[in-house]
């Protein structure tokens, strides 16, 4: 049986070495498996985390220490229902208020160390920021410059019509 | 031993480095000061590790303009690994798609390229919103039977690379709605009719219950008078050449073997629990179309037409199908204006029967395969359309007599009835169109067991006899 209350060093790719309890670690697919393959071992040195620097993986842990106590993801999690509303808790949409570059590093991290739950509320609070938005304002948000002849604008529109009427 | 370095360096490339190119600078080590300055808003680092982000962030002054960092937020996501980019896409809803997809020629090529997953999550939040229950609580298994009915009558491209069959599925999906919500509305005027339902001040929770329960009997008539038409318009006509060089004189509207085959074999491709709640649809939407058409008999009344004949009525049904039952439906006006809009639709039937005859094509559809009108893009908003539509320029004066006499098109027709008796077990005795609607009301599948009925699949015990009553 594994000892849950044991400690992981888990080291950035900018070097630093954190501290995290193991079952918070296990969030993560990748450090589950790993430590699962590797056993004992595991515990003795430090993890390296190649692609997540410091700052991103102390925001990824203290996700996984927050949601320490979910239960674990099933194969339902995995299938298309879990796609079907972006709502977000309110403690996930607080810790996603940071800074575009930070956003998109924790999604990347999170697919990195495969935490599923973390990567879903990532790509639900980027798919929030289209949603509820007309082309124009989708255009000024993101400064996506109209490039369509008004031939092709004008069959989008049909077209956008024609399959919501 | 095997070293934790060596297991995650695996892991990384794995994981990592092939799920694009873009996270492959990621592993970067930035200096000290990256490490303690405090973060800025700005992408300068990230476009580091998305390889497709310009060159103008790395000349940045550190001041970047809103346009910019805005700029930068689209590029960053179309440079993440393509199935997290997908799984943002999954979740936009159809309005935010259509919106999307209307920004810009290269955000347009760019969703088409992920053309496949966005029809699939589309479609799948649709028949969760579909499938939920007056509550709003979602149900996996109805949702994924409802999907999955849909893929069968309708598969979608192989492989999927444009959004003609999802935009053809949203445009029959609001047809099939419209079509419920009329007929759940007239089902609630006839509904007194129904012996002991009680009036009742809030009818939406038994309305909610007919749209719910009706709602794949209507998809099941929607594709079985489309597949009927296409058989009659298409496939028919050589039917009928065959057979007249075969058996030389023969009256023309004989039933034909071939059609007749035909309808068999795409009758056993529904469920059983489809099929008989849509021969109950069907004679439902039968009875309220004698009834729109029907010019009130009080008062005198000038009209340029005379109402239509039974025979008109089941040419508009077997040929227009539920896109036009429902429009005319929904037509505000009066009988007199709704006699028009059926008698037109047969008047332009037997001219475009005309028109074959004397060998001149009707100019209103577009010929399938036609791609001379096809832009670089896509295929012309005709073509896209063009299956939803009636085949007017396709209608031969065969297949017009060969459409089935009233009572001999779906209720009363062999196919259908020798089908339904196939489905039920010996003994069972299939209700009336409206005991079957008395059923729903009533609940009657809602408290009863059914071992018999597949997972997600709605019982089959309300279109059995007995009518639960309400007074029980």
């Amino acid at each position: 049986m594994s000892d849950n209350s044991k400690k992981l060093v888990l080291q950035s790719s900018d070097g630093e070495d954190i501290v995290v309890d193991r079952d918070v670690a296990e969030r993560s697919i990748l450090i589950k498996n790993m430590v699962g393959d590797l056993g004992e071992d595991a515990m003795e040195e430090a993890i390296p985390i190649p692609n997540v620097n410091a700052a991103v993986l102390k925001k990824v842990i203290e996700w996984c220490t927050h949601h320490k106590h979910d239960p674990p993801a099933t194969n339902e999690d995995d299938s298309d229902s879990r796609k079907k509303t972006t709502d977000i808790d309110e403690w996930d949409q607080k810790f996603m208020q940071v800074d575009q570059e930070m956003l998109f590093e924790i999604i990347l991290a999170a697919n990195y160390l495969d935490i599923k739950a973390l990567l879903d509320v990532g790509c639900k609070t980027v798919a929030n920021m289209i949603k509820g938005k007309s082309p124009e304002e989708i255009r000024k948000t993101f400064n996506i410059q109209n490039d369509f002849t008004p031939e092709e604008e004008d069959q989008i529109r049909r077209e956008n019509e024609w399959a919501e009427e | 031993m095997v070293t934790v370095t060596s297991v995650l360096r695996r892991a990384s490339a794995a994981n990592f480095f092939d799920n694009g190119s873009s996270s492959g600078e990621s592993s970067r080590r930035p200096s000290a000061t990256d490490l303690y300055a405090p973060r800025r808003p700005s992408f300068a680092a990230l476009s580091l590790r998305l390889s497709s982000w310009s060159k103008r962030s790395h000349l940045s002054t550190g001041i970047e303009s809103d346009a910019d960092s805005a700029q930068k937020l689209w590029d960053a996501i179309l440079s993440l690994p393509d199935e997290i980019t997908a799984q943002i896409l999954c979740y936009l809803s159809v309005s935010d798609f259509l919106s999307l997809r209307s920004t810009s020629r290269s955000v347009y090529i760019y969703l088409r390229s992920h053309a496949g997953p966005i029809t699939r999550s589309l479609l799948l939040q649709n028949a969760y919103e579909r499938t939920s229950d007056y509550e709003g609580n979602m149900n996996n298994e109805k949702a994924e039977y409802l999907y999955n009915y849909l893929h069968t009558l309708y598969p979608p491209p192989q492989p999927c690379n444009s959004f003609d069959y999802l935009l053809q599925m949203l445009k029959r999906q609001g047809q099939v709605q419209r079509m419920l919500q009329v007929m759940t509305n007239w089902i609630q005027m006839k509904v007194y009719v129904i012996p002991k339902f009680k009036r009742c001040d809030n009818f939406n929770p038994y309305k909610f219950k007919l749209m719910r329960r009706l709602h794949l009997a209507t998809w099941t008539m929607y594709h079985f008078l489309e597949s009927y038409r296409t058989m009659l318009v298409t496939e028919h006509p050589s039917h009928a050449k065959l057979e007249s060089a075969d058996a030389g004189q023969h009256e023309s509207n004989r039933t034909c073997p071939s059609c007749s085959q035909s309808v068999k074999d795409l009758l056993r491709t529904y469920p059983g629990t489809g099929i008989i709640p849509a021969y109950h649809f069907y004679e439902l939407c039968r009875q309220h179309l004698r009834a729109l058409s029907r010019a009130p008999s009080a008062g005198t009344i000038i009209r340029s037409r005379k109402p239509p004949s039974e025979a008109d009525l089941v040419q508009f049904i077997v040929l227009g199908g539920i896109p036009e039952l429902s429009k005319l439906s929904l037509l505000k006006g009066s009988a007199n204006q709704r006699i028009e809009v059926i008698g037109t639709f047969v008047d332009k039937i037997s001219s475009a029967a005309i028109q074959q005859r004397i060998g001149r094509k009707v100019s209103s559809s577009s010929q399938p395969g036609d791609l001379s009108r096809n832009t670089a893009l896509w295929t012309s908003f005709e073509d896209l359309i063009a299956p939803l539509q009636p085949p007017f320029s396709f209608i031969h004066h065969n297949t017009i007599s060969a459409i089935p006499e009233p009572e001999q098109f779906i209720i009363d027709s062999d196919e259908w009835g020798t089908r339904m008796y196939e489905l039920v077990r010996p003994g069972d005795q299939i209700v009336s169109a409206w005991g079957f609607i008395t059923n729903i009301l009533s609940g009657k599948s809602e408290v009863a067991e059914d071992p018999g009925f597949e997972n997600g699949a709605d019982s089959d015990l309300d279109f059995l006899t007995p009518v639960k009553g309400f007074d029980t």
